[in-house]
């Protein structure tokens, strides 16, 4: 029984502990929201001053500069900083944007700081930078070195949003380095989000594509295979070099069937033989090239390749019968055309083709 | 007085075991609170500092929504998800055969026409007799009219047909809130090993607030599922959930198993099984702001009924998947789980109602200590069932009232002092919940 009483102190303990844990968290909850708000009206207070020294043609103060300099290091100061910026960017984007210039000289020392804190609060640091890229004015190395170590963090985050700096402040050089590193270490970028954010880079567009298709053997599979969907979604041109890489054929699968896709984006003579080629592959290993290169022959309209997608309707796959009935829907098809499906001994095959011929011509009419 | 010396030691070794039992399950769910405490913490801290892909375009995702005589809930479900802050994603009906208007009626509200489409029948499924299809709509419906099979060939059907690689499995009484499904697929692209993410589940109402407001009963059997969950990492057990599925690994492991539930955590073990056997490292994220709101039954018959199903789905589930990972200290904290807590608690308080009668009528122990053994005892698990709720209220920003606050803290200490008598009733009456052999539809 002496046993029971204990635990029915420990229990009644226990319940204080947690009673009071909670109040304690309420408290310390309550301090700091008072505490946010008080600082959040102190930045509007000295950032409002700033930007109107700056409407009358006059510079950020030193005061000022060696004040952020103290308090950005603290992340939770950050926090409010930035929500003080993007209220006041609401208002005159132009005005904080030059604000942003005048006080990049305490970043690059900010970005050092914030090197050795953890990665929750790096990716934090980035994500600032990504919105006000502005902050980091000094030249492409002193960027470089401020920057690379949260390309290289393990949190995905703080390489996302360091990238989306990259992209916002438009700098080919520094993307080209970053992703040749992230090859050499390994790390994961996904294809889809590096396609999604090359497509958000804000500078000289040629040039990007140039370093990219210039420096595309040093990328590993998931970044090559990101650029190529990045050049496909934003339709680049630059087919002639895509087609000698794709001739090369020594990428991985995956790159090589999204230069595949690539091809029914833009139209070159060369492309079609090797589709058709492909398409006469029966390897049931290689299904998922035929089926990408019947999706691409959409692009060359002509009787031989409507002779070989009329065929590949009966293909075993299921999905390479979809993609050549989806082609041919795109396609001007003569009588001759629809007397070879009628000759097809492949039932599956003609149903395909003509629900996606009768929806195709269903989506015109609803068009018109 | 009993004489026996024999009887009274089986008695205190009986006792001690008990006692012993209860002492362990509230150690237990005391320091699950406090892993889901700090897990909620860590995730709100998360947010606060960004620490997540803000993308425009995550994944592209079919959700299927099975259906059967259910056309009075149907038209409202599926409005709701068409309005979804996400950019792509599809929407198939799949009517189980039902002999109501559903179909009509669908077509009718959604400007549904019928086409013929070919579709590849991978996973095993009744039928499909009829395909619709929108064409004027933003987000593409389909409605899928087939031959009564039940809720897992209801799925299978909407798994062929689907265009899409994400798919999620959801029922006509479940709502999804705005974010759930760009926040359910958001750590797809954070980590490329990740092939199924699980939201949350809640008891849904009129509206996304009322929601988390305690009303009924049903209501505090949740927060038993939030501590079990958060220390065992496993689903909410036997209540429907909320998952995301990459579908060729659901292609691979051929669906739902035969004579399922249709349940998404039997899809969600048997996928975790499937990659044990390859030796894979199971990658899954649970995410806590995937909101699934569920409406419960408004009749007690459906409560009994859905109640019954979900008890045998997670049963039989735990008989067929026994092992959760790779990871031989995760098995055993999850078997010792399910035998302390979900199959001999009820074994363990029948003992302890007739430990205490017997003790108290033959004065084996002092009474005063015994029943403030068990207030306390009591007094703790509805103090941390109520710190709980208040923790996840709290992470979702929503306040709540005093008045709710004392309400909400009586139906915990009523639930945890109730929760034993229901699964005390569970144990002695199996043929209310016996396994039937058929598997009743939805």
């Amino acid at each position: 029984m002496q046993f029971m009483e204990s635990f029915i102190i420990l229990y009644i303990g226990l319940v204080c502990f947690l009673i009071l844990f909670h109040l304690f968290a309420g408290i310390q909850t309550k301090f700091r929201s008072v505490w946010k708000r008080k600082e959040k009206y102190f930045y509007k207070m000295i950032v409002g001053e700033e930007l109107q020294r700056l409407n009358r043609k006059k510079g950020v103060s030193t005061h000022h500069l060696s004040l952020l300099k103290r308090q950005l290091f603290h992340v939770n100061h950050l926090l409010l900083f930035e929500d003080v910026l993007v209220e006041f960017q609401k208002k005159n984007s132009g005005l904080v944007a030059s604000y942003c210039n005048q006080i990049s000289e305490i970043f690059p020392e900010l970005a050092n700081l914030y090197r050795e804190k953890s990665s929750m609060h790096k990716a934090y640091f980035t994500h600032f930078l990504s919105i006000f890229p502005e902050v980091m004015q000094q030249d492409d190395n002193c960027i470089e070195y401020a920057m690379m170590h949260f390309v290289y963090d393990t949190s995905v985050y703080c390489r996302e949003n360091a990238m989306l700096f990259f992209y916002h402040k438009g700098i080919v050089s520094q993307i080209i380095n970053s992703l040749k590193k992230i090859s050499t270490r390994n790390l994961y970028y996904s294809p889809k989000l590096l396609a999604d954010d090359l497509g958000e880079f804000q500078g000289d567009q040629n040039l990007l594509v140039q370093s990219l298709l210039t420096e595309f053997d040093s990328f590993h599979d998931l970044i090559q295979l990101g650029i190529m969907n990045y050049f496909r979604f934003q339709k680049v041109d630059c087919i002639e070099v895509i087609y000698q890489k794709f001739k090369q054929g020594k990428y991985h699968k995956e790159v090589i069937l999204s230069m595949i896709r690539y091809f029914a984006t833009f139209r070159y003579k060369y492309v079609k033989d090797d589709l058709l080629k492909i398409m006469k592959d029966t390897d049931e290993s290689r299904y998922e090239y035929r089926l990408v290169s019947a999706f691409a022959l959409s692009r060359y309209d002509e009787k031989k390749v409507r002779s070989v997608l009329i065929d590949s309707l009966c293909d075993r796959n299921w999905y390479v019968r979809k993609n050549a009935a989806l082609s041919l829907s795109k396609m001007d098809l003569t009588q001759e055309d629809f007397d070879h499906v009628k000759a097809l001994h492949d039932p599956y095959g003609q149903e395909m083709f003509y629900y996606m011929w009768q929806d195709a011509k269903n989506r015109k009419e609803e068009n018109l | 007085m009993i004489q026996n010396e024999k009887i009274i030691s089986i008695f205190f070794w009986l006792f001690w075991g008990v006692f012993l039992y209860f002492v362990v399950y509230s150690i237990w769910v005391f320091c699950s609170y406090f892993h889901f405490y700090f897990k909620i913490k860590r995730h709100q801290k998360h947010l606060l500092f960004q620490n997540r892909l803000s993308h425009e375009y995550f994944v592209p995702i079919s959700i299927i929504v099975a259906t059967y005589n259910e056309v009075n809930g149907l038209v409202s479900s599926i409005e709701s998800l068409c309005h979804l802050n996400y950019k792509l994603y599809e929407i198939i009906i799949v009517d189980d055969g039902s002999t109501d208007q559903t179909i009509s009626k669908l077509v009718h509200q959604f400007h549904l026409k019928k086409i013929e489409r070919p579709i590849r029948k991978i996973l095993k499924s009744k039928e499909v007799v009829e395909i619709y299809e929108s064409s004027s709509l933003p987000i593409k419906i389909m409605l899928l009219k087939k031959e009564h099979g039940g809720m897992a060939d209801a799925y299978h059907a909407g798994i062929n047909i689907s265009t899409y690689p994400y798919v999620t499995c959801l029922k006509v009484n479940q709502r999804l809130s705005k974010d759930s499904l760009s926040n359910l697929a958001r750590p797809i692209l954070e980590n490329e090993h990740i092939v199924m993410c699980s939201g949350v589940t809640q008891i849904g109402y009129q509206d996304e607030e009322e929601a988390l407001y305690f009303r009924t009963f049903y209501e505090w059997l949740q927060l038993f599922y939030y501590e079990r969950k958060s220390i065992t990492n496993i689903e909410q057990l036997g209540i429907p959930t909320f998952h995301l599925f990459q579908k060729s690994l659901v292609m691979k492991v051929r669906g739902f198993d035969k004579g399922s539930i249709g349940e998404n955590f039997e899809l969600a073990r048997k996928i975790e099984t499937y990659m044990i056997q390859k030796g894979e490292k199971i990658a899954k994220r649970n995410v806590y702001d995937a909101i699934c709101f569920w409406k419960v039954p408004s009749t007690m018959n459906g409560f009994i009924r859905q109640e019954k199903k979900y008890r045998l789905g997670f049963v039989r589930c735990f008989k067929k998947h026994k092992k959760i990972s790779n990871s031989k200290f995760k098995n055993l904290v999850f078997s010792i789980y399910y035998y302390l807590y979900e199959r001999f608690m009820p074994i363990f308080f029948l003992c302890s109602v007739l430990i205490g009668i017997f003790g108290l009528i033959y004065h084996l122990f002092s009474w005063p200590i015994f029943f403030s053994f068990l207030g306390s005892y009591f007094f703790l698990l509805a103090v941390l069932s109520f710190f709980t709720f208040l923790t996840q209220v709290k992470s979702l920003g929503i306040s709540l009232q005093v008045s709710t606050l004392v309400a909400g803290f009586i139906f915990c200490f009523i639930e945890v002092i109730c929760m034993p008598w229901v699964m005390l009733l569970r144990f002695c009456f199996p043929f209310f919940f016996h396994e039937k052999k058929k598997v009743s539809s939805v």
